[in-house]
């Protein structure tokens, strides 16, 4: 599932009266009704780092920060195959099809195999008939677990012993013990969901594997607020620099990061 | 080329089997035997190495290297995915194909199963197919998810039931839902019958190789410049970091300006902060932990090692919340801006892509695999945090693999014990000649059934 997310918009002036921002449900809304009236000079010109969003540059920051913490080394790194390892290779190996020499060849990197697997997606999307049949997809359960939560049913419906996934197999719920008289007792009854029936599951588990962006973990919900860390200590970020927008705990801190670490030096 | 004819040929496989998980750090690798050992299994550097001399270790080589200092790797399996044939040739060739290797074989008599991550990209597959049947030419072949393998072991033993009988010991776990937190990636992926519901892999972008790099970026802030330094990093990433039951608490007991009284208060528990002596290569000492000394001695004995004087030469760095917020991550991406939730949440977005009659069964087999899984804490937080996100019906059990590291290897031990079962899914050589790689690609993915 592609996943959409609204930038914020660096050219962006807030006016007085009114704003466009993104309804995420609670709190922006509330926020953007009541710009800080009086501030604007200022709200302006430091519109980064004084709001709760971010500016497009910041969000850049954050997300090349991740992509060095993904990183294998920190620097470029050449290290060639030993030659005398690539002639005794060469020696036991006689012959090499074409397919395996344009591979070993091959200089691709990840994220080139990405990018072509992209291209391929969508083509596939643009010529359904070209691509091979796609086997339809199930549609997921609306409900999460999560929401589960509020079923007003109290009655502990899984053993969860080792004969738990035996029950599963059958295809039901496999009732040995006598039939006791409030078994149909309303409140009693055991709101265990249906095991799936066999071509439900053959269908699951036949369905195509999702590419490499869609596997990928959603988001989480909207207003659970990130947290915050001193980019020097580590403890509570509190305090933001009104140049660059970074985090730090206290003065001493700030002090340091004014040192040292602050990014906009003559802003 | 002649007409196919659907003649039932009967395939004999050879007996010997080598089982694969073709990790980013090391691959675990061996032949099966039907012992079932973990010994039998060797973790191997998935790696080639320049260590300052300009020496290149390949593989296996690098268990003889005695210097880490500044030593930079080149791995062929970049975010879990094998990239790089040149490099993975190498360290294969060392480890299996040379005289003297570690794990000699000869791959025409040999069966090979090999693990991949989930959701690789399909040129990717189709690279790897050819290599091993076109420049290996191994007898037969499959290739498949390495968190799948893992429900063929004695998933209910690891839960506390008694060891299983004979008769059920090639029949794969029913419902299993395996988190694989290692290098590269973390990844939840729910097991039906030994098969893998790719609808519902979900993946955490976040593994040890990105809480390492996170430590080293925090340690070159408040201590040393320690960007060059992947190996000795994790070393200490290993010995030191925890998951925190209680973060915000945990915090606080760090803050470095915590008042004495308060100290006090809550002095009768173990103290977070540490000392790490980082390692002495000239002097072939390994690095260490130690309890906290914040006497001046202790500091006065740093200060003489740095000038160069005094008798004991050593140098160290005090670790505080850096212990902690580091395995965090995993719980909590936010903190450094990515936007996914944490592990356990995770595991319940996999869940939702199933049909509910199936959550109750997969909550209560759940396991764990992955190195990361051995830091300190880290299964009873991800027990905590899944019980309170999980329809409060379901019964949550949860286990970590005897040897997290080793799992998926074991399990292809267990299939490849099972020759019916080994049989089911190997391709031999034969067929891929005769059919093409892009049949194969469907046989691996379930498109096409034999």
């Amino acid at each position: 599932m592609p996943q959409i997310e609204v930038l914020a918009n660096s050219t962006s002036i807030r006016a007085p009266g009114y704003t466009l921002v993104p309804d995420h449900g609670q709190g922006t809304v509330q926020a953007a009704v009541q710009p800080t009236v009086g501030r604007n000079k200022r709200g302006t010109r430091f519109a980064g780092t004084a709001g709760a969003d971010t500016t497009v540059a910041q969000q850049n920051a954050v997300l090349k920060h991740l992509t060095d913490l993904d990183k294998d080394s920190q620097r470029d790194v050449q290290i060639v195959v030993p030659s005398k390892q690539r002639e005794s290779a060469g020696k036991v190996q006689k012959k090499t099809t074409t397919n395996v020499r344009r591979i070993l060849m091959s200089q691709k990197t990840f994220a080139n195999h990405l990018a072509d697997e992209e291209a391929f997606l969508a083509l596939q999307q643009q010529h359904p008939s070209s691509a091979a049949p796609r086997v339809p997809a199930l549609k997921p359960s609306r409900s999460t677990p999560n929401m589960k939560r509020s079923s007003t049913s109290e009655v502990q419906s899984t053993n969860g012993g080792p004969s738990q996934t035996g029950t599963v197999r059958a295809g039901g719920i496999v009732n040995s013990r006598a039939k006791d008289p409030l078994d149909d007792e309303p409140l009693l009854k055991s709101q265990v969901p249906s095991a799936p029936s066999d071509e439900v599951m053959e269908a699951l588990l036949s369905g195509p594997a999702l590419s490499y962006n869609a596997a990928r973990a959603a988001p989480p919900p909207p207003g659970k607020p990130q947290r915050h860390f001193c980019e020097i200590c580590g403890y509570w970020g509190t305090i933001k620099c009104m140049k660059c927008g970074a985090r730090v705990c206290g003065l001493e801190c700030k002090g340091a990061h004014d040192d040292g670490r602050c990014l906009k030096f003559y802003a | 080329m002649a007409p196919r004819q659907a003649k039932p040929v009967e395939r004999l496989l050879p007996t010997q089997t080598l089982i694969i998980d073709n990790g980013a750090h090391t691959m675990k690798a061996g032949f099966a035997t039907s012992t079932l050992r973990l010994e039998d299994c060797q973790a191997i550097p998935n790696c080639l190495a320049k260590d300052r001399g300009k020496h290149v270790w390949i593989g296996a080589q690098l268990e003889k290297c005695n210097d880490f200092g500044e030593i930079a790797f080149r791995r062929p399996v970049e975010k879990g995915f094998l990239v790089n044939w040149e490099a993975q040739k190498a360290i294969w060739d060392n480890t299996f194909f040379e005289k003297n290797a570690k794990l000699a074989c000869d791959p025409q008599t040999t069966n090979l199963i090999l693990t991949e991550a989930p959701n690789t990209p399909v040129s990717l597959q189709t690279n790897c197919d050819q290599v091993v049947f076109e420049e290996y030419e191994f007898a037969s072949y499959s290739r498949c998810l390495g968190p799948s393998l893992n429900a063929y072991q004695d998933i209910q033993s690891l839960f506390g039931a008694p060891p299983r009988g004979h008769d059920l010991a090639a029949l794969p776990a029913e419902c299993l839902l395996v988190i694989d937190s290692g290098y590269s990636h973390s990844t939840v992926t729910p097991l039906f019958n030994g098969r893998p519901i790719q609808q519902a892999v979900r993946r955490l972008d976040i593994g040890g190789k990105f809480m390492t790099n996170y430590l080293k970026e925090l340690i070159s802030i408040r201590h040393y410049n320690m960007l060059d330094e992947s190996y000795v990093m994790n070393e200490i990433k290993e010995a030191v970091c925890y998951v925190s039951q209680d973060f915000k608490r945990d915090l606080e007991r760090t803050w470095k300006r915590t008042s004495i009284s308060r100290k006090k208060a809550i002095g009768d528990e173990r103290d977070i902060v540490v000392d790490y002596v980082l390692p002495d290569y000239n002097a072939h000492k390994h690095g260490f932990m130690r309890p906290h000394d914040p006497s001046p001695t202790a500091k006065m004995r740093k200060m003489g090692s740095m000038a160069g004087a005094g008798d004991v030469v050593e140098d160290y760095m005090t670790l505080g919340n850096e212990r902690f917020t580091v395995p965090e991550l995993l719980f909590s991406p936010g903190d450094v801006g990515m936007k996914q939730e944490g592990l356990p949440a995770i595991a319940l977005q996999s869940l939702s892509g199933l049909p509910p009659g199936l959550w109750p069964a997969m909550l209560a087999n759940i396991l764990v695999v992955g190195g990361n899984s051995k830091i300190e804490g880290f299964m009873s937080r991800l027990e905590t945090e899944i019980r309170q996100l999980a329809p409060s019906e379901c019964v949550i059990r949860i286990a970590r693999a005897s040897d997290p590291i080793k799992s998926n290897w074991l399990g292809g031990a267990y299939l490849a014990a099972d020759p019916a079962a080994l049989k089911a899914v190997q391709v031999t050589r034969e067929e891929y000649n005769e059919n093409g790689s892009a049949w194969l690609g469907k046989v691996f993915s379930g498109a096409v059934r034999r």
